[in-house]
This record gives structure tokens, C-alpha cells and sequence, in this order.
């Protein structure tokens, strides 16, 4: 990856275009700012390393990398695929930065929430926290002490035996064995008795039940932005081809 | 005939041609629908959307499009969409059909020498504007 990274960075010719070329130097090969990017690179990686080493792999990279291209001429294909690659990725990377900085109105917003709100109906979610158990005793021991508590969860989630698995599960789609005993929807807070679960026993806990309905705009107004500006990445492209071919002509 | 009694009788001429004109291009809207006081505004801005559109008169038109779709596609794009459109034609409203607090279906004639049919419009308010809904494609769009 990084040998690409590097071949790739020669590969950026500032006339308008990707060249493939051989780099020979007759200067100390790595620059502050390359050993800096390097470390910066790898730290990323959790590779922490120091300038001079930085700089060794750095000659080392740009040494083996000519080599290749001496030794194995890179065929056409080579060429295009790398050539593909870093336009496709030069290209992304401009067009991410125009979308970062896209400012869409609140009404552009608003009127596709108001249109499409269809896309926005959330079903009932349940939010559940299943208790697993080896046994039966104490699947029920601590049933009753949570039943019959305060029903403070937050007690039990101290005890590193109990293992707790929590869920957000549309309502319709829990296991018809537990939502027999949630048949009192509105009921929050609900403990169902242990029940039989593979290998193991099991205590549900209802926490909270989210009414289905259309999510509120403002909760979702980001998301909206994210939705129109993919459905109009043909069309940023298009400006910026046509922004590029007005400032610096037909050349490619 | 003096001159200022010349220039009076041009201009009688000239309003009621202009009036000529403008009645051809009327789109007439039924005053007999009951909840029409209620949607006062929308049937206005109806009116005077049609009354662009129908004149191809698509640099007004366009702003009276859902900010969303107007985001999508440029006026140009708007423009070469419509090209094709029929001109001069009537418009009717016909009923008013609430989908919503602040989304109406408006149902409406077109009637030309050769052509009439009924189509239903979709209207939605927006921070206290209503805009129309256009179709964007010439594929049959199901979600309208």
C-alpha cells in the first residue's frame, strides 16, 4: 500500500494529467514535509517511527519503486490502471470538498422532508435488554429481585456474570414466545419471565417502546443534505467539468 | 379629430387588445368550490403559475417549483424539460383535496380547441408559501 502511495504521488503531473515517469533525484531524497506525512501515515496505522527512519524507507520506497520500472518496464496496462486510479481518486477527493462546503436552504430541505416524508415513517420499536442465564434457578432468582424491586436496571448491569445483550427490534419482529407476555404495550418497564433459549434461560426486559410515526424533521435534516447531494453528484460533477473547461479550455 | 382625441382612441385600442389577449390567455378557475375561501392564497398562486406556465413563460414558472426539485434541475434543464409543452390553453379548477395540513392535491381541466382532461396538481407549503410539484420524468412516477 504504501509503495502505491508513493508510485502514485510521482504519478500527479501538474499539466492537467497523470504521467507515469522514472524519479531520479540528486538531492537528499526525503523532504520535512515528506518524512512528516510518512510519520503522519503510519502513526494512523499505530506505527510510531523517528525522522531518520522515516527518511530511510522514504529513499529506500523511491529507490526499490525506480527499480521496478528499470527492471519490469511497466506494461500499458499498468499504466492505465494507476492512471485510473488516481483520477478516480483525485476526482473524489475534489468533489467530497465541494460537497462538504454545499450549503443547502432550509426550504430545499424542508420541501423534500414534506414531499418524500414517506421515506421517514419509522415502524414501533421496541428497546429491549435480554439477561442470558446458564440455569433456570437463577434466571428466576433474579426475576423476582428485579420483578419485584425497584426495577432500577442499572443495578444489575454492575454484575459482570449477568450477561446482557440489548436490542432495538422492531415491535412486530420479536420472537412471538416473548411478545406473548407484551401484549400491554403501553405497559413500560416490563419484565418477561425466564424462558427457555437454546442452551440458555433468558429474562427480558422492556425498557421502552417508540410509537411508530414519521421521525421528526429536525431530527433528520442532516440525512436529507446527505440524500440530495448523492442524487445531485452527476450534476456537481458536471459544474466542475464545465467550470474547468471555461477557466482552462478544452485541454484535458 | 384632434390630436389628443387621436391619442385616446390609440389608446382605448390598445387596452382592449391588450384585454383580448389577456382573455385567451385567462385560466379560469370555478368559483363554485366550497372550501375555495380556505385555500384563497394556494388558488392565487395556482393561478398564476398556470397562467406562466401555459404561456411558456417557464423563467416565471420555475419559481414557483419546489425548492427541492429546483435544487435538482437548473432552470435551463427546467426549461428544455417543457419544450415541447402546449401553449395558450385553459385551466379549470375543479375540487380541492387536502392530503395533509400543508399538502393539497388540486384537481383541474385543461381544455384546448382539440383536447380536454382532467389532472390532478400537488401543492406544498413551505415556511408559509405554497409551491407546486412538477413531474420530473417522463416515466410514470407512482409516489405522486
Amino acid at each position: 500500500m504504501l509503495k502505491l502511495f508513493l508510485i502514485s504521488l510521482s504519478l500527479v503531473n501538474l499539466s492537467f494529467g497523470v504521467d507515469l515517469n522514472i524519479t531520479t533525484s540528486d538531492r537528499d531524497y526525503a523532504t520535512t514535509s515528506e518524512i512528516y506525512q510518512l510519520k503522519k501515515n503510519l502513526l494512523i496505522r499505530k506505527i510510531k517511527i523517528d525522522d531518520k527512519e522515516a527518511s530511510r524507507i522514504l529513499e529506500e520506497n523511491m529507490i526499490l519503486s525506480n527499480l521496478y520500472l528499470i527492471e519490469n518496464k511497466l506494461s500499458k496496462e499498468m499504466k492505465n490502471n494507476f492512471k485510473i486510479l488516481i483520477e478516480d481518486k483525485l476526482a473524489k477527493m475534489l468533489i467530497d470538498e465541494k460537497e462538504k462546503n454545499l450549503h443547502l436552504s432550509e426550504d430545499v430541505l424542508l420541501s423534500f422532508y414534506k414531499d418524500k416524508k414517506k421515506l421517514f415513517f419509522s415502524k414501533e420499536i421496541a428497546f429491549l435488554s435480554v439477561y442470558q442465564f446458564n440455569d433456570f434457578d437463577s434466571a428466576l432468582k433474579f426475576y423476582q429481585k428485579f420483578n419485584n424491586n425497584t426495577k432500577d436496571i442499572s443495578i444489575y448491569a454492575k454484575d459482570s456474570n449477568i450477561t446482557k445483550i440489548n436490542q432495538e427490534l422492531e415491535f412486530s419482529a420479536i420472537h412471538p414466545q416473548i411478545k406473548g407476555y407484551l401484549k400491554k404495550k403501553t405497559e413500560m418497564n416490563y419484565v418477561v419471565p425466564p424462558q427457555k433459549w437454546a442452551e440458555h434461560f433468558i429474562v427480558v426486559y422492556l425498557e421502552k417502546i417508540k410509537k411508530e410515526g414519521y421521525r421528526p424533521y429536525e431530527e433528520i435534516k442532516e440525512e436529507i443534505k446527505k440524500i440530495l447531494i448523492e442524487e445531485n453528484r452527476g450534476k456537481t460533477k458536471k459544474e466542475l467539468v464545465s467550470y474547468y473547461r471555461k477557466r482552462y479550455g478544452n485541454s484535458k | 379629430m384632434n390630436l389628443k382625441s387621436i391619442l385616446t382612441l390609440l389608446l382605448v385600442i390598445f387596452i382592449l387588445s391588450a384585454c383580448a389577449t389577456r382573455e385567451y390567455r385567462y385560466t379560469a378557475f370555478d368559483k363554485n368550490i366550497s372550501n375555495a375561501d380556505q385555500y384563497k392564497s394556494l388558488i392565487i398562486r395556482s393561478r398564476d403559475y398556470w397562467e406562466f406556465f401555459s404561456q411558456k413563460n417557464f423563467d416565471e414558472s420555475y419559481k414557483f417549483e419546489l425548492p427541492y426539485q429546483n435544487y435538482k434541475h437548473d432552470l435551463q434543464w427546467y426549461k428544455s424539460f417543457h419544450a415541447q409543452n402546449r401553449k395558450n390553453y385553459k385551466i379549470t379548477l375543479i375540487k380541492i383535496l387536502s392530503l395533509g395540513d400543508d399538502i393539497i392535491e388540486l384537481h383541474l381541466r385543461f381544455n384546448q380547441k382539440d383536447k380536454s382532461y382532467v389532472f390532478t396538481d400537488k401543492w406544498i407549503e413551505v415556511n408559509k408559501q405554497w409551491y407546486h410539484k412538477y413531474n420530473d420524468s417522463l416515466i410514470p412516477n407512482f409516489d405522486y
